[in-house]
């Protein structure tokens, strides 16, 4: 045990980084008080006690009895959930894509996690807690999207890849959701992932074009075996790969006539057909954006949200800073996205959008115990990470020597 | 000001209840109406209303506060303007995908639809590019009038589309060594493509009786040597089009149309005597066009209209605007083609020939209201579009 003296001004004790709680330990329970908590949805509590045992949420509110014996922490700054990540490649050493097959439904992108990679440090100090794992992204290469008018390789800087590098499968297979700290899967299958990407055509085999890519899916869903099975019957949400507006509409075409449910990723100008998205019931993964997005992709996130799209962000670390996350959030909330769905973005929704919407992006009883403690309203970029819990242990703290 | 509401109507048409009639209506005058089916019409109006023609005729003495233009044409109608979706709309793994739909490649937010409606084409022919030998099936699409393909088609898998020449072939390798790529396949030779033409149709023939012999794609063609839905060969050259002449006489393809036939002028008996139909390729100043470098003559449309052959002019305006379809009329009458024949070679034949003149082509009372604006005598040299109407909708206004 070590003690600390907060910038807060509290003494309080640290548990030790990889004392987060797995199932079973018996740990003391944990009393948090904070001055305002960001609940993940968009709504904020006042002066609320938030009480944690064994990594769960059990009680929020300000009249929380506080159990003998638990640790008590107060925080002055804005508690909110733990940041999640709507697509990106932490703890991924690369070589996550199979540039050999066009379908690789059972495929898992949790197998290729390593928990202790360095990725992780660097996302628990940005205050981000999960993150949604998606083929084709490691190595380097990221979502680009391919704006009519922009040379490839013009998102190289804000994608950290590129369309000349994006390396992409038809059916890459299934995504998954881990945790930043304690080698926690949250979920191995969160997704089935496919591309309606042109960057999955362009390879030696088939398919190639967009027709055949989505005869090929017909007939896989069709035979509906293993997971193309377990999509149709609605058990598992798709991860749909597409750029353009068209691979957009086709992509929601084809999930709508369907029946099936789950969100595009990388769609930047998804917005100018907002209606088109909402009809079919899929929701967006947008971003990273930075200094240089272009107003017009901005605006297309806001027209998504007020159509009523449920918007998650990605990041696509660790080609890009991990602080891209709450930057893409507060540009599309600057270009006119709601607060409370850029904030949502960042938590609630983005819960929903990787499939564990019971578990992550609230503050609320029987949630995970994933926080964040921001010096002030996490959509400010002023303000800074305090400190980091993720499964009711404290798993970053900014005076941590070796997180700078 | 009736105009000014006119482009903002349609929007509201679905959002306003049943029972208020939200009727988008726009007349327009002209000194001469070119109907396509009928006699000019001097001094004429044409009435559009929820988005077909409700009236067509002589204006009168006022026509109110009609919009006032030179002359009215149908909206053209382009069988050839290589509307294929582009990049990664070819599927390179096989050389007969007849099964696949161009409809599924096609980009609604290309910007070369616009710069086909605004050279007055108001629907196209999507076909397959040419790199498979049977690739699959068009799509005959307006030119704009939504945000979807679904919403801007006019006939569903409109035709069989295929190609004849050296395009197929071009990328294919002999498999020397280690076939490294899915590129290592037959045919690499003009030969080879007719092989592969012979097989699919002999195969697909086969799997009526035998069904291991059906391939993805042999429905289709079954469906075109049954007499349902046109077989159109891009062959160019003189000896492609014989070929194409040969499989529609070998297999009995009922209705066979040749899409940029440059060279059929060669042999006019040929074609004549094929009972094949003819989609000429846009004219070039030097007569050489960029498919197969065939020699494309001035008088090829006027030969075709002399013997009584059906054919339709196309462009590919929006890759060229050189060769926009709006110019080919006066090409084709540089060579000899009367006017009126010049005139139905960019609407209502090809309209006919992929079976929508139901629907366009024409200007006639309930036919959908596209319509061509000129600033004088069409396919003159000193006239221009001026103005297009799609879907009873003024996208191109002559006063901007």
């Amino acid at each position: 045990m070590l003690t600390w003296i907060l910038p807060l001004g509290l003494s309080v004790a640290l548990p030790a980084t990889d004392a987060a709680t797995p199932d079973g330990r018996q740990a003391p329970p944990i009393a948090i008080h904070a001055d305002r908590v960001e609940v993940g949805d968009g709504s904020a509590l006042e002066d609320v006690v938030v009480l944690v045992e064994d990594g769960k949420i059990t009680a929020v509110g300000a009249d929380v009895a506080v159990p003998d014996g638990a640790s008590e922490f107060h925080y002055e700054g804005v508690l909110s959930p733990g940041l999640i990540a709507g697509r990106s490649a932490d703890g991924l050493a690369g070589e996550t894509a199979d540039g050999t097959r066009s379908v690789l439904g059972e495929a898992r992108i949790a197998e290729g996690f390593d928990p202790n990679h360095a990725d992780l440090r660097r996302a628990r100090a940005a205050g981000v807690t999960s993150i949604l794992l998606a083929q084709g992204l490691g190595g380097g290469a990221a979502a680009a999207p391919d704006i009519p008018g922009l040379p490839p390789g013009f998102f190289f800087f804000f994608g950290g890849g590129g369309a000349t590098t994006d390396e992409q499968t038809l059916v890459p297979g299934q995504t998954a959701v881990v945790k930043s700290a304690g080698g926690v899967v949250v979920s191995p299958s969160a997704h089935l992932a496919l591309s309606f990407s042109s960057a999955a055509l362009d390879r030696d085999r088939y398919p190639t074009s967009y027709a055949s890519a989505r005869h090929e899916l017909d007939a896989l869903f069709d035979a509906g075996e293993g997971v193309f099975g377990r999509v149709s019957r609605g058990e598992l949400g798709l991860f749909i790969d597409a750029r353009t507006r068209a691979q957009v509409q086709r992509a929601c075409a084809w999930a709508e006539g369907r029946g099936l449910r789950g969100a595009i990723s990388g769609a930047a100008l998804a917005g100018e057909i907002a209606e088109t998205v909402k009809a079919s019931g899929l929701s967006a993964i947008l971003g990273p954006y930075g200094p240089g997005t272009s107003s017009r992709e901005l605006e297309a996130a806001a027209a998504l949200g007020a159509a009523g799209v449920p918007i998650a962000f990605g990041l696509d670390a660790p080609a890009l800073s991990h602080d891209a996350l709450r930057w893409t959030a507060a540009l599309c909330h600057r270009a006119g996205l709601s607060r409370e769905a850029a904030v949502s973005g960042l938590f609630a929704n983005a819960a929903d959008v990787v499939g564990a919407g019971g578990r992550l992006g609230r503050i609320a009883a029987g949630h995970d115990a994933d926080f964040v403690v921001w010096s002030g309203d996490p959509l400010d970029l002023r303000s800074r990470v305090e400190c980091v819990w993720i499964d009711g242990a404290l798993v970053h703290h900014n005076d941590d020597e070796d997180d700078e | 000001m009736i105009l000014s509401t006119i482009t903002a109507l349609p929007a509201l048409v679905t959002a306003l209840p049943v029972e208020e009639p939200a009727v988008a209506s726009i007349s327009i005058r002209a000194d001469v109406v070119y109907t396509a089916s009928g006699d000019p019409i001097e001094n004429g109006l044409v009435v559009c209303a929820d988005g077909k023609i409700s009236a067509v005729g002589p204006a009168g003495t006022s026509a109110g506060d009609a919009l006032e233009v030179a002359a009215i044409t149908p909206g053209l109608v382009d069988l050839g303007a290589w509307m294929n979706g582009g990049d990664f709309s070819t599927e390179h793994s096989t050389e007969t995908p007849a099964h696949l739909r161009v409809a599924d490649n096609l980009d609604p937010f290309s910007t070369r639809w616009d710069r086909e409606l605004r050279s007055g084409v108001t629907t196209t022919l999507a076909a397959p590019a040419p790199l498979a030998v049977i690739g699959g099936l068009g799509v005959l699409v307006k030119t704009g009038g939504g945000d979807t393909i679904a919403e801007r088609t006019v006939v569903e898998d409109a035709c069989l589309y295929g190609t004849i020449g050296s395009a197929p072939s071009r990328f294919n390798q002999t498999p020397r060594g280690t076939p490294t790529t899915h590129f290592v396949r037959r045919p690499t030779t003009r030969m080879g493509v007719e092989w592969t033409w012979r097989r699919a149709f002999y195969d697909a023939i086969a799997s009526r009786r035998v069904a291991e012999r059906a391939f993805p794609g042999s429905e289709e063609i079954l469906d075109v040597l049954d007499g349902g839905r046109p077989l159109v060969i891009g062959a160019a050259t003189t000896q492609d089009i014989r070929t194409a002449i040969f499989l529609k006489r070998e297999f009995a393809v009922p209705n066979l149309i040749v899409q940029g036939a440059a060279e059929l002028w060669r042999d006019p008996e040929m074609a004549i005597e094929s009972g094949a139909r003819f989609v000429l390729p846009p004219y070039s100043w030097g007569g050489r066009i960029a498919t197969e470098n065939a020699f494309h003559a001035w008088n090829s449309a006027h030969l075709l209209h002399e013997a009584g052959v059906e054919f339709a002019l196309s462009g590919r305006g929006s890759l060229d605007w050189e060769a926009r379809l709006a110019m080919q009329p006066a090409y084709a009458m540089r060579g000899g083609l009367p006017f009126d024949a010049a005139l139905e070679a960019v609407t209502l034949a090809p309209a006919r020939l992929v079976g929508a003149d139901d629907r366009i082509g024409s200007i006639e009372v309930g036919k959908d209201a596209d319509l061509v604006l000129w600033s004088g005598t069409p396919f003159q040299p000193s006239s221009r579009v001026v103005g297009v109407v799609l879907n009873g909708e003024l996208v191109v206004d002559p006063r901007d």
